[in-house]
């Protein structure tokens, strides 16, 4: 098995290492492979949690490269580190690949699906998600709204579904997620904020 | 606002008025401004699936090897071919027409579930606004050579109009112009702006229908498609309009 670990530290802002975007952008094809064994386990990782055993897992992970290589230039390191961009990119296929399928109906979510055979990512996995320190991210969120959010954002089922779910009206859940999505986003200024002013 | 674009970018399909309401006051914001709600928004989200993840172990999984070959086989074949259009001076000026006659125009798939009714801007309030873009439209095709107008828009207002002349009328009942809002900042593929008619006589104004929030965009084009317009477009792009 090749090791495909990427080096620890290189994709917080600020990061000495020249980000791997900034090389796509310039069109150099050993970026792309870099991209996709660097970016790729992670990526894979939160589509299967989102689309299960669905053939929409491989199309949203194509997808999100796709858009990685073209949107590349784009990226800039002042505005969040490249492993954010990813995330984000990542995420808006998968919503776009949701909203196409109409999945935000009140069908069963692809969940609960025999694993993959290949897990020889999970190293490289491990020291990428180590890489950010996310767990404060979630901390000020009760247990419920976490649950909510889980369900939500990372597992892919629809108001409806977690309404129905949890027992709730579905307006209580709208409102849940809306109200915990918002403070996290003023958490992750204030870090960010925090965070430039650290590296000063 | 942060409220409906927090739901938005939880993935909520938001109510038509709602929807509405946020476009109204996104466009009332500085675009710096408006650029960073809402990517803060989209990386909060993000992270929050990463955090998630980070804490479940059991869900992690390995890139399958077909997949990773798929991918390094794509991302190669795209560094040899795009190389020079990825960069982004190029590809945000240069929309010319090498690149616009190869280009297959998509329409995006979200605009399928997006579609919303459009508020009524006169041009007096495009004109005045201070964002307005407004540039002219050419053609190198044949028959179209003579068309003049130019398409105007407005990033705050989210809105626009094309006006037209000399443009060769269509047979409504088995043809349409269609418009296409090139906005590569936020998407992919072209936006679909809306269908129309020309007019035979003299000139004409049409409203530029975005289908999604556009912002900057860099170049528009006008293809002949079958009455009520198409998901994807071999062009040819009849007119088109751009930085460029």
């Amino acid at each position: 098995m090749t090791d495909r670990t990427p080096p620890q530290g290189a994709f917080l802002a600020g990061a000495p290492d020249p980000p791997i975007l900034e090389r796509v952008a310039s069109g150099d094809p050993q970026a792309m492979t870099d991209l996709v064994d660097t970016y790729g386990d992670l990526v894979w990782s939160l589509a299967r949690r989102y689309f299960g055993a669905s053939p929409l897992a491989a199309e949203s992970v194509q997808e999100a490269f796709l858009s990685l290589w073209s949107s590349a230039g784009r990226y800039s390191p002042g505005r969040g580190s490249e492993l954010t961009f990813v995330l984000t990119v990542a995420r808006r296929r998968m919503v776009d690949q949701i909203r196409h399928e109409a999945r935000f109906s009140d069908s069963v979510p692809l969940i609960g699906d025999e694993p993959d055979p290949a897990l020889d990512g999970e190293r490289g996995l491990a020291v990428l998600l180590d890489s950010v320190r996310l767990e404060p991210l979630l901390r000020d969120l009760s247990e419920k709204e976490r649950e909510i959010l889980s369900l939500s954002l990372y597992e892919g089922y629809s108001h409806g579904e977690i309404a129905k779910r949890l027992g709730m009206p579905v307006g209580t859940v709208k409102t849940r997620i809306r109200r915990s999505l918002i403070r996290l986003r003023r958490g992750l200024k204030v870090s960010q904020e925090e965070g430039y002013r650290g590296s000063d | 606002m942060r409220e409906l674009l927090a739901g938005e970018v939880a993935g909520e399909r938001l109510e038509d008025a709602e929807w509405l309401e946020l476009k109204e006051l996104l466009a009332s914001m500085p675009h710096a401004e408006r650029r960073s709600e809402r990517e803060g928004m989209e990386q909060a989200a993000a992270l929050a699936q990463a955090a998630f993840l980070a804490e479940d172990r059991a869900s992690w999984r390995g890139l399958p090897e077909d997949l990773r070959a798929r991918l390094v086989t794509m991302g190669r074949a795209r560094a040899a071919d795009t190389a020079p259009r990825l960069r982004r001076p190029v590809a945000r000026f240069g929309w010319g027409w090498a690149a616009a006659a190869a280009m297959m125009l998509v329409w995006l798939a979200t605009a399928v579930w997006l579609q919303r009714p459009q508020p009524l801007v006169d041009s007096e309030a495009i004109e005045a606004s201070a964002d307005v873009v407004s540039l002219p439209w050419s053609s190198d095709i044949a028959g179209y050579e003579q068309v003049r107008g130019r398409v105007v828009w407005s990033d705050s207002l989210q809105a626009g109009e094309m006006r037209f002349s000399g443009l060769p009328p269509n047979k409504p009942g088995e043809a349409q112009y269609q418009l296409w809002i090139v906005d590569p900042d936020r998407y992919d593929n072209p936006v679909d702006g809306g269908v129309f008619n020309a007019s035979p006589a003299g000139e004409f104004v049409v409203a530029v229908q975005a289908k999604l929030p556009v912002a900057e965009p860099v170049a528009f084009a006008v293809t002949l498609e079958q009455t009520g317009g198409v998901v994807v477009s071999k062009g040819p792009l009849l007119l088109v309009a751009s930085e460029g």
